[in-house]
């Protein structure tokens, strides 16, 4: 295989304690790759450190730990470096009114992106191609227009179209379509399915909704507490999930051929100023407590973390990933598979 | 019948007035749930807040609402006010905003008992039960608004409403800002209290997945009418509206072929709310639209069983219906 666009490996982001809590482990020893023209789709809820984790690859936080290899070269912080990087890595983001500035022209928001990287000749050939490539045609209409006078769908348009402007090789993109319409939705997804046909842009596409994985994601890295715990195929992953937070969160996504189901897991969103011993989803694992009430020991999950490991085709961080490990498990030979912290 | 509501109409008025909400009609009984779905500016939340007169004074509301018999439209003010809470209360969106951030979250859910029964005794007991049947502990009735998450928020904003023991309750995409574990709480928690205590329930979202889950039948509105009306899980199977149909494949189904590496969205924009067209509003952007749509009178008709739609195609003159299905129905 030929070196991953972007790799990222045993990645750290730490923000320093505030009023006598602890630090903050919001991305705490992440690997994650993108393949050229791949779409990766990244789930999980929020507090788990997946936006921490975009603004590490446009270069907007400086990890305190790993490395981030874009294109096989390490991300310097270098000003002139990050500024070609955030050229080939461009960042959208859930909210487009709010990332565009309401006074500026559609044309001046397209165009501002290229003006910084000294891009002036042919501009306007440049916006209006973004444009229409956005899917705002005939990009001519939209120049003089403003934000407000434009949908909700048309504004992620704009911005798409400003993220284009710089012919990126890969998107970044943050919950790109939760504040859309139902409608919209599909609409923008279509659009990142497009551009990578038509242009080979891989893209992470960051969201709470592991429908939209189904929608256009190759891949699916479900994230837990600054961790991945589970990632491989979307077909693999969404159909027989393996670790039992991936469970948990298949379980809440809503099925209209079903009825309500009460969620696997109780309480809140977790802390990353108290990330738990041993395997970090231990105190709300479903898994754990069913197996305990079967008579298998479980007291690993508690002493020793997990790492991501091969099973099946797909790479879980549960020591009872597998239905042989519980097997030996209950047969009262502790588990194979515990690996250091 | 706990709620019937007959031909509403809500306009704001303006210089073009603006038709929020065009001849609308259900009912609803104790112990039933009821779906509102539509995009953003489909009228959703209008109607909802016109049930309870929640308009500002430029919105004219025309047609009958009738909750526990009693006409709602016509009523005087402090009618309307005892019936607010008390008969039926309604969750917001974003309790982030809802909440008052210098008063304890008890002391707010007092204030709300207290406005409607001055001699209440035992009002803490009965809010720290309150609290604690919305899966949050008696003590937090000391806790300010910033000291909860948006979930434990959302569940004060639910204790609130159920606290003066209503019988209707209207929620406002009650899960939208909240996390995907989250929003499963909160869902369950509201299905579970509708069927412990029989009081019915609007829920209004965009997302007809988590509509069909929690509500038992289900209204889809476009451009402030409601197209398509039925039980939730035929509804979402086999739509007869084609604007259903693209609203319920815009949240695919993990597993489904159909839409693996397929994202289905819907081209255009609902049309302008101040202007009335003849023939169907959605043509423009129906994807199985045939001549007639743009001229013919288009009324809510039978579709089946329980089931009626707004769509020229359920009528049997075509073959097919909206979803692309054939049906043995004849005229």
């Amino acid at each position: 295989m030929s070196t991953p666009l972007l790799e990222v490996q045993d990645l750290r982001v730490t923000f320093p304690a505030r009023r006598r809590r602890p630090p903050a482990r919001a991305v705490d020893g992440l690997d994650l790759t993108v393949q050229r023209g791949e779409i990766v789709a990244l789930v999980g809820e929020s507090g788990c450190g997946k936006s921490t984790l975009a603004r590490v690859l446009v270069g907007l936080v400086k990890p305190t730990g790993g490395a981030v290899r874009y294109d096989g070269q390490p991300l310097s912080h270098r000003s002139a470096a990050l500024k070609a990087h955030r050229r080939a890595v461009q960042l959208i983001l859930q909210d487009p009114y709010s990332a565009l500035n309401p006074r500026q022209t559609v044309y001046d928001a397209v165009a501002e992106g290229p003006r910084l990287h000294h891009l002036r000749s042919d501009l306007r050939d440049r916006v209006s191609e973004s444009l229409s490539r956005a899917g705002l045609r005939p990009p001519e209409q939209f120049f003089g227009r403003y934000p407000f006078e434009l949908s909700g769908g048309q504004q992620q348009r704009v911005v798409i179209a400003s993220a284009l402007a710089l012919q990126p090789s890969m998107l970044v993109a943050d919950e790109p379509v939760a504040s859309l319409d139902a409608s919209v939705r599909g609409e923008i997804l279509a659009l990142i399915l497009r551009l990578r046909e038509e242009l080979g842009l891989s893209a992470l596409v960051i969201s709470h909704d592991l429908g939209l994985a189904w929608n256009i994601a190759d891949r699916v890295a479900v994230m837990y507490l600054g961790r991945i715990v589970e990632q491989g195929k979307v077909e693999d992953v969404l159909q027989h999930p393996r670790h039992p937070y991936t469970r948990a969160l298949l379980a809440v996504s809503p099925d209209a051929d079903r009825e309500a189901v009460p969620p696997l897991i109780a309480g809140e969103p977790p802390d990353p100023t108290a990330i738990p011993g041993g395997c970090r989803f231990h105190p709300r694992c479903p898994l754990r407590e069913e197996l305990a009430a079967r008579g298998v020991d479980v007291s690993s999950c508690q002493t020793s973390d997990v790492a991501l490991a091969p099973v099946d085709g797909v790479e879980v961080a549960c020591r009872f990933a597998d239905a042989r490990a519980v097997q030996t498990a209950s047969s009262a030979t502790p588990p194979a598979q515990t690996s250091s912290g | 019948m706990l709620l019937e509501v007959n031909d509403l109409s809500v306009t704001y008025a303006a210089a073009r007035p603006v038709h929020a909400v065009r001849g609308v009609s259900f009912t609803l009984d104790g112990g039933q749930t009821l779906g509102v779905a539509g995009e953003s500016g489909s009228g959703k939340t209008t109607m909802a807040l016109a049930l309870l007169r929640l308009l500002p004074s430029a919105a004219r509301i025309e047609g009958s609402v009738r909750f526990q018999g009693e006409e709602l439209t016509t009523a005087k003010w402090g009618r309307m006010r005892a019936v607010r809470w008390d008969g039926a209360s309604v969750v917001f969106q974003g309790a982030m905003g809802a909440l008052n951030p210098v008063r304890t979250v008890g002391w707010q859910i007092r204030e709300a008992i207290v406005q409607h029964d001055r001699g209440a005794k035992g009002i803490r007991g009965r809010i720290e039960e309150l609290l604690e049947s919305v899966g949050l502990p008696a003590r937090r009735y000391e806790a300010y608004p910033h000291e909860l998450s948006g979930g434990q928020r959302q569940r004060v904003m639910i204790a609130m409403a159920l606290a003066c023991r209503p019988d209707l309750i209207i929620a406002d995409e009650p899960t939208t800002a909240l996390d995907v574990i989250v929003q499963g709480q909160v869902l369950a928690l509201l299905g579970e209290l509708v069927r412990e205590s029989g009081i019915g329930m609007i829920m209004i979202s965009h997302d007809l997945s988590v509509l069909a889950e929690t509500c038992a039948s289900l209204a889809v509105m476009y451009a402030g009418e409601v197209v398509e009306h039925g039980p939730s899980r035929e509804l979402v199977r086999e739509p007869r509206h084609p604007y259903t149909a693209a609203l319920a494949a815009a949240f695919p189904k993990i597993g489904d072929p159909a839409s693996r590496l397929a994202p289905a969205g819907l081209g255009g924009d609902p049309p302008d709310a101040s202007l009335v067209l003849p023939g169907c509003p959605f043509a423009p952007r129906c994807p199985v639209v045939m001549d007639e749509c743009t001229s013919a009178e288009i009324e809510l008709w039978n579709a089946g069983l329980e089931r009626r739609s707004a769509c020229l195609r359920v009528l049997g003159d075509a073959p097919e219906t909206a979803a692309g299905t054939v049906t043995e129905r004849s005229g």
